[in-house]
């Protein structure tokens, strides 16, 4: 091989492989990094989000408790509040399954502040308007925390499903995340005016 | 309408109807007269500036024409005794009977709001050379305490076009106010002196009226820290003009209604914040608010407050001296400006405090 066709080859050599160090490596971290903000925002979200839903159900027991004994005709809703909760404990975190279960549970809570309407010795008590109000306080928390998983699982999963997205999100092994739908209850104004009165 | 508002609105309509037409026959030969005349006098004055410097007795006729103009200018228009008499004798008296639960005050400004707000840049106050404010009401709805007025800002930028001209203008006289120095025996030497310390006077200055809306203060009905930001899409390029922190204040935040998406970029510290405070609710208020008013609120909510701002050139409670005045019927817009604050409150569900702050 003379100098020359040297020469030319490895200048096409260079052309060859310059897109890769200047165009090819940037868009590849580009997508790495893009993809790991991407799974931490959902985790930041998440974190967020379970920190409400513990807290409703610390309160759940409370509530349950104290409104026991008046709302003797609500057996089966308390049934069903508990097992949710006790379902919810040994759900796998993230998984649908626990979604649907948080939010079968959010609809529950809702009917029984419903049913607690018709039961003026609630409704005359203090210490459980208090605790109602800080339970409707923290479904409004996880509905905003709930909104806010949703915004962040969009965005992964519009990142890795659209093209070129999806070939760098298998390659990185990213998972699309899983919504948390919202309830009935959720999408609904609570009608504070005939629960109190007011 | 209670029997007795309908009888107070009704008597206060028959002394407006009065003064409206007395106020329209003045204000027509005003117009013909002094006003005329007063142009006239203006214009007069800075013909004679210029014939002045040429021939310096004509500034005896410039100064006996600023003393008439300014004596003209004494002369009370009648449109704003009117509207003097309309803001701070009969619109307080019927929010006092009609609305008690709030406060007139025809030329109030909520300054402190406005900037503890943040809605205003940083810089558009030490831009603004006046800041007013007009039609200020203060009070209660539905238990939620809110203030709104109307605010202007003013600045007073130099119009180098004009004094560009002005100091060509002047260039072009130069000959002649050199040869009245050369000839004159001394008398000239006090006036021009006194031109030429006052270098600051040849810049031509313009009032420019950079922004106009209506400014609302409400107490929100959350507790919270921080501060979420919803700033009209078409504004953001305006960023000499509105909040400075808005492109620092944190993450852009998706709405999940698209169409509000469009037509906002909403920047929190924090999404789950703006979630909790920016309800599906609240969403659907502001969107009530841009397609009842057909225009863009600005949303800033703050620590524990929400103040809002909607860039517009309406005038509430403009005063109509064409329209008569046949019964309490007339003061159904004025009525209906009132009812429009309460619907902005309403729309924003501020009244439905689900439990108090604490």
């Amino acid at each position: 091989m003379s100098k020359s066709t040297a020469q030319v080859l490895i200048f096409v050599f260079i052309l060859v492989t310059l897109p890769i160090f200047f165009i090819t490596i940037p868009v590849i971290i580009s997508y790495y990094n893009r993809i790991k903000r991407a799974n931490n925002n959902i985790d930041f979200s998440y974190g967020g989000m379970d920190v409400q839903l513990k807290k409703r159900a610390d309160l759940i027991p409370n509530l349950v408790s104290s409104v026991k004994t008046i709302m003797k005709h609500e057996t089966e809703l308390f049934e069903r509040i508990t097992s949710l909760r006790s379902g919810i404990a040994s759900a796998e975190e993230r998984s649908a399954e626990r979604f649907q279960m948080e939010g079968e549970l959010s609809s529950a809570m809702g009917a029984l502040n419903v049913s607690m309407e018709n039961y003026p010795e609630i409704k005359s008590n203090t210490n459980m308007l208090q605790l109602q109000r800080n339970l409707t306080e923290t479904e409004e928390q996880i509905s905003a925390a709930r909104r806010a998983y949703n915004s962040a699982v969009l965005n992964i999963n519009n990142m890795i499903t659209t093209f070129p997205g999806n070939i760098f999100g298998a390659a990185f092994d990213a998972k699309e995340g899983t919504y948390f739908q919202a309830t009935e209850g959720d999408t609904k104004n609570p009608n504070i005016g005939n629960l109190f009165g007011v | 309408m209670e029997e007795s508002h309908a009888g107070f609105l009704q008597e206060e309509a028959d002394k407006l109807e009065k003064r409206r037409a007395r106020a329209r026959t003045l204000q027509f030969f005003y117009r013909f007269t002094v006003g005329l005349l007063f142009k006239l006098l203006v214009a007069g004055i800075y013909v004679g500036i210029v014939i002045a410097i040429i021939f310096p007795p004509v500034g005896l006729y410039v100064l006996g024409a600023a003393l008439a103009a300014f004596l003209l200018s004494l002369v009370p228009v009648p449109i704003e005794r009117y509207e003097e008499y309309l803001k701070t004798n009969l619109l307080p008296e019927i929010f006092k009977r009609l609305y008690p639960e709030y406060t007139y005050d025809p030329e109030g400004l909520n300054m402190e709001s406005i900037k503890a707000s943040g809605i205003f840049n940083s810089s558009l106050f030490k831009k603004a050379e006046r800041i007013e404010g007009e039609d200020r009401v203060s009070g209660e709805i539905k238990g939620v305490k809110v203030d709104f007025n109307e605010v202007e800002f003013y600045s007073y930028p130099i119009n180098w076009g004009k004094t560009i001209g002005f100091i060509f203008l002047l260039i072009l006289l130069l000959p002649f106010i050199i040869w009245r120095l050369l000839t004159s025996d001394g008398d000239m030497s006090s006036d021009h002196g006194g031109s030429s310390s006052s270098s600051g006077g040849l810049l031509i200055r313009d009032e420019v009226k950079f922004y106009r809306g209506l400014f609302l203060h409400a107490d929100f009905h959350k507790k919270f820290h921080g501060s979420v930001y919803m700033m009209p899409k078409k504004l953001v390029k305006y960023g000499d003009r509105f909040s400075d922190e808005f492109s620092t204040s944190g993450r852009p935040i998706n709405l999940e209604n698209a169409q509000l998406n469009e037509l906002y970029q909403v920047t929190a510290p924090d999404p789950q914040l703006a979630y909790y405070l920016l309800s599906p609710k609240v969403l659907e208020s502001i969107f009530e608010i841009y397609q009842r008013e057909k225009a863009l609120p600005i949303v800033i909510l703050r620590d524990g407050q929400m103040y809002m701002t909607i860039p517009w050139q309406r005038d509430y409670f403009a005063v109509d001296l064409r329209t008569k005045i046949q019964g309490p019927e007339y003061f159904g817009k004025y009525l209906s400006e009132i009812e429009s604050f309460q619907k902005i409150v309403e729309h924003m569900a501020l009244d439905t405090r689900i439990w108090t702050k604490n």
